[in-house]
């Protein structure tokens, strides 16, 4: 059986965050990555799909393109403040040590106005970052630094 | 308290009230043992989370000597404890952004007033709104100062010094900063265009999480001739900074962290933690690292300098000219810094990381300036936001134990998610305002998050230091007016 809905949750951490996300596949549990590192910045429901952005993500492991994934969005948004509420993954490709991601990511510009900011994210860590494959498909555990 | 759900149960020998040793043969790989820094109730604590684990692997990274440390703020971090120490050969040994962190010089600077507290009570209201209109906070607010070109290279090599250039700060400033204010190996074309572009707009802004603008004033003093070099008086207003380098540091440790995998292969370098991801200090990659956390923590010098300069004018506008602030010192508790230790019969030169570690040399150290040369320099510990901060003073001891390294603050006591259970940020201003202390806060969750009982009390943290002997407290601060992000 695999896991009928893609999904995430929040963890808690002694000074920090993490999240963990699961999904039938890779390119969904990424998704569900990028809403769970969202939903800590703000709601997800405050936010808009309006906008389309194309991003393209290399990684020397899974584990290294999924702590790039997340960094990407948050450098979206400290960067550029751009706020994505939708995550599609169009494709993933994995070859001589290296693993590539193509997304469409649909949000917004943040304004502060308008987007209440609940937890501002330092960073996405390393620590316990793991991408395990189980009956039900995948999960992914990652910590943030608060 | 913080729990990972099981108790702790590595080799801990206490060595005295104050001491607790992991040994070396806790567990393969150990190249020396970890002693912590901690007390009955504190090491207690420290058995719930990750942190001891963490201070045994970082007892195995290459080059580690003599034996890593851990203070008694210890909580669990990523890769190093936070609260830990570990001075590296600067030949065999690595040098680790995780041991430095993503907060690239987060530090604490203590500014001091001629103003006894009973004078600035009665305006603490338009202290603390003035303060949180004139110092961005929170995220997404953007710093009054606009980099253009390239002004923010000129901020990363000058840290402090480009603020006094700029007339963010007085020349006198410098011998009141760790290290001037300015790390000179700098290198900003070790940094991203990324980090940059995420510092431009973010000089002279507080952040978030637990950075913050305290007004205080010193409650009591506890050695009369250390407070009279310090030139702090019992009722004297005080306002503390906690920040660091903002986006712009967090990106350089995410870069460098990024691409750390391949490096380590090439140099044949395994961690038990991924987050401990390191690179030899003189490998070209090390190098580069070091030139771009130097850059950061510079930008952090400038940052908490212009903050400096914002408040200031708020004191001024309100209290009028004989407001004045004169910074006692700047201390960095995020940081890698090549200084020299006596290791076993020899001095030598070592890479000294300390992450949530703050560096306490006393008199005597050629790195200090002339003003603190025959006193040492003072130390800047900020408490919680309800209870109190201090200023503390190295000692010989810490110099010959601990690489002349102390706490940095309280450590966290329970996690973000247990401190916002059943807590409204309402209630959080009400019972700081029961206590006296107006608190303003862009983020509701943040400041929950910050509530005082999430913290370990800053007394037991100071008072195992002190028996300890690493330190010896000079005064005890109390908070009246809290800014957080």
């Amino acid at each position: 059986m695999v896991h009928p809905r893609p999904g995430f949750e929040i963890l808690d951490h002694p000074a920090d965050m993490g999240l963990r996300a699961w999904a039938p596949n890779l390119p969904d549990l990424f998704s569900e990555c990028g809403k769970a590192l969202t939903s800590v910045i703000v709601d997800l429901d405050s936010l808009s799909a309006d906008e389309i952005m194309s991003v393209e993500i290399l990684g020397d492991d899974l584990e290294t393109l999924l702590y790039n994934w997340l960094a990407e969005i948050l450098y979206l948004f400290d960067g550029e403040r751009w706020l994505f509420s939708e995550y599609r993954i169009i494709s993933h490709q994995s070859g001589r040590g290296t693993e590539f991601l193509q997304a469409e990511l649909r949000g917004e510009q943040f304004r502060p106005e308008r987007h209440q900011v609940k937890t501002y994210v330092k960073a996405v860590t390393f620590h316990q970052l793991e991408i395990k494959h189980t009956e039900k498909g995948l999960t992914a555990r990652v910590f943030l630094d608060i | 308290m913080i729990s990972t759900g099981t108790k702790w149960d590595g080799v801990l020998r206490k060595v005295d009230d104050y001491r607790y040793l992991i040994p070396r043969t806790y567990k393969p790989g150990m190249r020396v043992d970890a002693l912590i820094y901690s007390s009955a109730e504190l090491i207690e604590q420290a058995c719930h989370d990750l942190s001891l684990e963490q201070a045994a692997n970082v007892a195995m990274l290459p080059g580690v000597l003599d034996r890593c440390l851990a203070m008694p703020d210890m909580h669990q971090g990523y890769g190093f404890p936070i609260g830990g120490v570990a001075a590296m050969d600067v030949d065999s040994g690595v040098v680790s952004p995780g041991g430095v962190g993503f907060d690239i010089n987060c530090g604490v600077r203590l500014l001091t007033t001629q103003l006894p507290i009973q004078e600035v009570r009665p305006r603490l209201e338009e202290l603390v709104s003035g303060l949180f209109r004139a110092v961005p906070a929170g995220t997404g607010s953007d710093g009054q100062i606009k980099l253009a070109g390239k002004e923010l290279d000129k901020v990363l090599t000058g840290g402090s010094r480009w603020a006094v250039e700029h007339g963010y700060a007085r020349a006198g400033d410098l011998d009141h900063t760790e290290e001037g204010g300015c790390m000179k190996a700098a290198d900003p074309s070790a940094i991203s265009d990324r980090a940059k572009k995420r510092g431009a707009g973010q000089l002279g802004t507080l952040g978030s999480g637990n950075h913050f603008l305290e007004i205080q004033y010193v409650e009591k003093l506890f050695d009369q001739e250390l407070a009279r070099a310090f030139a702090l008086f019992a009722g004297q207003v005080t306002i503390m900074i906690h920040c660091g380098s903002r986006g712009l540091g967090h990106q350089v440790c995410t870069d460098y962290v990024s691409t750390m995998k391949p490096v380590m292969e090439k140099y044949q370098l395994s961690v038990p933690d991924r987050e401990l991801a390191c690179v030899p200090i003189q490998a070209p990659e090390g190098q580069r690292y070091l030139g771009a956390m130097a850059a950061a923590a510079n930008f952090a010098w400038a940052n908490r300098q212009c903050i400096s300069h914002f408040a200031q004018a708020v004191m001024h506008s309100i209290l009028g000219s004989q407001a004045e602030l004169s910074l006692l010192y700047d201390v960095a508790h995020n940081m890698a810094k090549l200084e020299k230790h006596r290791v076993g019969q020899e001095e030598r030169l070592v890479l000294v990381h300390r992450k949530g570690a703050t560096r306490a040399f006393p008199a005597g150290r050629e790195e200090l300036a002339k003003i603190f040369m025959a006193v040492g320099q003072p130390v800047i510990i900020p408490g919680d936001m309800g209870r109190a901060s201090y200023v503390l003073v190295g000692t010989d001891m810490a110099l010959k134990e601990s690489f002349g390294s102390v706490c940095h603050g309280a450590g966290r006591l329970m996690s973000r998610t247990q401190a916002r259970k059943g807590r409204q940020a309402k209630d959080v201003i009400e019972q700081l305002a029961s206590q006296g202390i107006l608190a303003k806060a862009t983020s509701r969750e943040g400041l929950t998050e910050e509530v005082p009982e999430a913290y370990k009390p800053i007394d037991q943290v100071v008072d195992a230091v002190h028996g300890a002997g690493l330190a010896r407290p000079v005064a005890r601060l109390k908070p009246v007016g809290v800014i957080k992000g």
